[in-house]
């Protein structure tokens, strides 16, 4: 490991060897089961079939979610939310208060080009926020966080995101 | 033959990638009582929750390893999903927590976490003042600096930082911790 570079001095040298210390002495046993439960599951994995999530991994994400997770996630998430809840909402039969907020206004995905080229895929006559009741509201909040808490898609970009940029900065 | 043990992680990452299930058990056992410990560090060793957690970011690894690329430290990697896990796991439970309990009268009388830390016995080593007083990203950065030893780079691939800002959150965070240290040095 790169013990060599080190930054040591600085404010508070007796604070690093403390958490050094500590560290070594605080490590807890460990399971001797953890390994062993760890590939159990991953053999059910691998017996259920093949992985979609890996099959899925494997190819880049789609246009527009890349689109979406460049320009600003949390408004972006909570967009696509709010279109998904009432689309949903639409198909089902919708509940209590849902039906004058879908009627006659189905979501239609669009294109539109911009200027460095790219299109980016955005929703025509989604239904303004006000208008949704408090229940819908709700939902869409609850689905936007979902959306916002990091999903595995996400992990991933911007671990390659920031792997592509340090290696672009290397010598 | 070649024994997967000879491997590095590279080339089990690789041969995991295509299937093969021993590889990724031997990188599997070279990293998971790393990450139990970071995991447990993050969320607390009470219940098997952490070892849990731990186990899911390692299944995690196993769905999304054709993803790996090995210019980067298959550590770097695997704590990086890790610390997705982590953020996660106590995101859902604060929101968990928000909804069971808490009303606005116990938050406002609720002690400073920094007390706590200090006043309280189990909480007698810094690095349980760590994990109350620094931020999930200054946690992060030291725990990868002192107990991983990773490189400033390395860190700031798990952190998305850029390594100048790796340096001032690992400084800030040892000079937050400096502040404690005289309640714990005896």
């Amino acid at each position: 490991m790169m013990k060599s570079n080190r930054d040591r001095g600085g404010p508070s040298a007796a604070v690093q060897s403390a958490l050094e210390r500590d560290a070594l002495a605080t490590r807890p046993p460990f399971s001797a089961t953890f390994h062993e439960r760890l590939m159990d599951r991953i053999v059910c994995e691998v017996a259920s079939g093949p992985n979609t999530e890996r099959l899925r991994r494997k190819a880049s994400p789609p246009a527009s979610v890349r689109i979406l997770a460049r320009s600003g996630g949390g408004v972006a998430a909570l967009i696509v939310a709010s279109w998904a809840v009432v689309w949903l909402a639409g198909r089902l039969g919708g509940g209590p208060g849902t039906d004058d907020v879908t009627a006659g206004s189905a979501p239609v995905a669009v294109a539109v080009q911009q200027d460095d080229g790219e299109r980016l895929v955005a929703i025509e006559t989604l239904p303004l926020y006000d208008d949704l009741d408090s229940g819908l509201r709700a939902s869409v909040w609850t689905l936007a966080e979902s959306l916002i808490e990091l999903p595995d898609w996400a992990n991933l970009a911007d671990f390659d995101a920031a792997a592509s940029q340090s290696a672009g900065s290397r010598p | 033959m070649e024994l997967d043990g000879d491997l590095d992680d590279a080339e089990l990452a690789r041969r995991a990638a295509s299937g093969c299930i021993e590889s990724f058990a031997t990188l599997a056992t070279r990293y998971q009582v790393r990450i139990v410990h970071y995991v447990r560090s993050r969320v607390g060793s009470n219940g098997g929750e952490a070892d849990d957690l731990a186990q899911e970011a390692l299944v995690r690894a196993w769905r999304s390893i054709a993803t790996y690329d090995d210019r980067w430290a298959f550590s770097t990697w695997l704590f990086t999903i890790a610390r997705h896990a982590c953020l996660n796991h106590v995101r859902a439970t604060r929101r968990r927590r928000v909804r069971e309990t808490v009303s606005a009268t116990e938050a406002a009388t609720s002690p400073d976490p920094c007390e706590s830390a200090i006043t309280e016995e189990r909480f007698g080593r810094l690095w349980d003042v760590a994990a109350t007083t620094l931020s999930e990203r200054q946690f992060t950065a030291v725990w990868l600096r002192y107990v991983e030893a990773k490189s400033l780079a390395e860190i700031g691939t798990v952190l998305a930082m850029a390594e100048s800002s790796v340096k001032v959150s690992l400084f800030r965070a040892r000079r937050r911790l400096a502040a404690h240290l005289h309640h714990l040095v005896d």
